[in-house]
């Protein structure tokens, strides 16, 4: 084990009784876990609403947290993944208008504070991507996410999944696949007409 | 699939930094420490309750005496137990000193500072955004609903600062600082240059009142360079008007502190309805928000004081 991942044990081992060194933890890993959020849920909102559940989470279990060699990070973006998945399986209902896909946790493609002239041009490569990845099934949506918006490894995914890394190759082949298709031929938007 | 991949690593993504969130969500943390510190107390409290209930039953005959000194046996090694965990994990008050919250609460209740800076209002609550390395910043606002924001020094006692006034007029916020009334106007015609325009929305929305505004439907209309003209109170009978339009600007305000202001406003309109959150480039706070648009500056329009 390198030293890097001895100083993080001995740090995650501190924070289960120590709230300074759970600050530390929180610290370093905020930004990377807000903007990974940001990115999966194109909203600022959201994104804040989430990480705060991600870290009271990680807070709260912290205790049960057992290091077996594998990143303190991995388990935050594990909670991530969960986070996002129960957030819009709630929030699926409230939408006014729903977009034509049986497996979605599409936020609104371009919510208010990236509404901003130059930012929304800026991002526009972002938007369309996001769009199409949104109607990508779960598990695919998941794997292309962290690879692309996290910039996570292979292995590193894996860990987070808990799956094999045969699994994730699999995964992240036939979701790019799929998302090459959808984006030549993008989805029809139903829109649900009032009346 | 390459071309996939290329296109996929090299799109441009979306990243903020949002201090104000960073240090909030931290501060709940913290305050989520001491609610689970005072329910450990409770526990305790419970098991000692219990002892007096058994006491109370004991004298009243309503219980055997074999009974109570089971109980009371049992309790008594269990309060002990608890007792000596908590010590361990959790040093009381009495063995560790007050905490740093307790301190810096403490002397905000005791700072005649904060105390004038309320006009005398009774405290009614306290939020601290951060305390760490014997600083503590804190908001606090008063029974009448001014709220100043106060940085205490915990190693010297004192409150090292005092500078941002924000009072809820119902309709939104007004801001007095320093005992200075502002009028602020939007400038509409000077054109905000980019990077002090990312750095208006920005500060805008990582604070935490304006952030309020930013509802998923709400959109930033405009950005303007801001201008503060104050009337600087002398004597109840003379005042005397002065124009802060830029960051060179310094001028003593009534109670001896200085201000110093590169303000710019931002519009978030949601539907019908315009707010102005006006921001100070210089220090990267939020000073007003106010319902509706500002008045241009070219007008002479005074708005009403609201001090």
């Amino acid at each position: 084990m390198n030293m890097e991942r001895e100083q993080e044990k001995a740090l995650v081992e501190k924070a289960k009784t120590d709230p300074d060194a759970f600050g530390k933890l929180y610290d370093e890993h905020y930004s990377p876990i807000f903007n990974y959020l940001l990115r999966r849920t194109a909203s600022v909102a959201d994104a804040q609403d989430l990480t705060s559940e991600v870290f009271m989470k990680a807070f709260k279990n912290i205790g049960k947290f057992k290091w077996s060699g594998i990143p303190f990070s991995a388990w935050l973006y594990r909670i991530a993944s969960h986070e996002i998945i129960n957030k819009y399986r709630k929030g699926k209902h409230e939408q006014s208008f729903n977009i034509d896909s049986t497996d979605t946790d599409s936020a609104p493609a371009r919510p208010s504070l990236l509404q901003v002239e130059d930012e929304t041009k800026k991002y526009e490569d972002y938007f369309v991507i996001h769009q199409s990845i949104s109607r990508l099934p779960a598990k695919y949506r998941e794997v292309i996410s962290l690879r692309f918006f996290a910039g996570k490894e292979i292995h590193e995914i894996a860990q987070i999944l808990d799956k094999p890394e045969s699994s994730i190759k699999t995964l992240l082949y036939r979701g790019l696949e799929k998302l090459r298709v959808d984006i030549q031929e993008p989805a029809v938007v139903k829109m649900k007409l009032p009346g | 699939m390459e071309e996939q991949i290329k296109r996929l690593t090299s799109i441009e993504l979306p990243t903020l930094e949002l201090e104000g969130h960073h240090r909030a969500l931290k501060q709940a943390l913290l305050q989520k420490v001491v609610e689970n510190n005072q329910r450990k107390i409770s526990f305790l409290t419970k098991f000692t309750g219990r002892i007096s209930e058994i006491t109370y039953g004991l004298s009243a005959g309503v219980i055997s005496h074999r009974r109570a000194a089971k109980v009371t046996l049992i309790s008594g090694l269990l309060v002990a137990t608890a007792a000596l965990l908590l010590f361990t994990i959790v040093k009381p008050a009495f063995l560790a000193g007050p905490s740093d919250m307790v301190l810096a609460e403490k002397i905000i209740k005791d700072s005649s500072k904060i105390s004038a800076a309320l006009g005398g209002a009774d405290i009614a609550s306290i939020s601290f955004l951060t305390i760490k390395n014997n600083q503590a910043e804190a908001i606090i606002t008063g029974t009448t609903g001014k709220s100043i924001q106060a940085d205490i020094d915990l190693k010297n006692e004192t409150v090292s600062t005092s500078m941002t006034f924000v009072q809820d007029n119902g309709q939104g916020f007004d801001i007095t600082i320093g005992g200075i009334a502002p009028l602020l106007y939007a400038d509409r015609e000077t054109s905000i240059n980019a990077e002090d325009k990312a750095k208006a929305i920005n500060i805008a929305r990582t604070d935490p009142l304006s952030l309020m505004l930013f509802s998923t439907d709400a959109v930033i209309t405009g950005v303007y360079p801001a201008q503060l003209r104050a009337l600087y109170f002398t004597t109840g009978s003379d005042s005397q008007t002065h124009m802060f339009p830029d960051a060179t600007t310094v001028e003593p305000g009534p109670d001896g502190t200085f201000v110093k202001f590169a303000p710019a406003v931002v519009e978030i309109t949601t539907g019908q309805d315009i707010q102005s959150v006006v921001v100070d480039l210089n220090t990267g706070k939020v000073i007003a928000i106010t319902p509706g648009e500002l008045p241009d500056s070219s007008t002479n329009a005074t708005p009403a004081l609201t001090r």
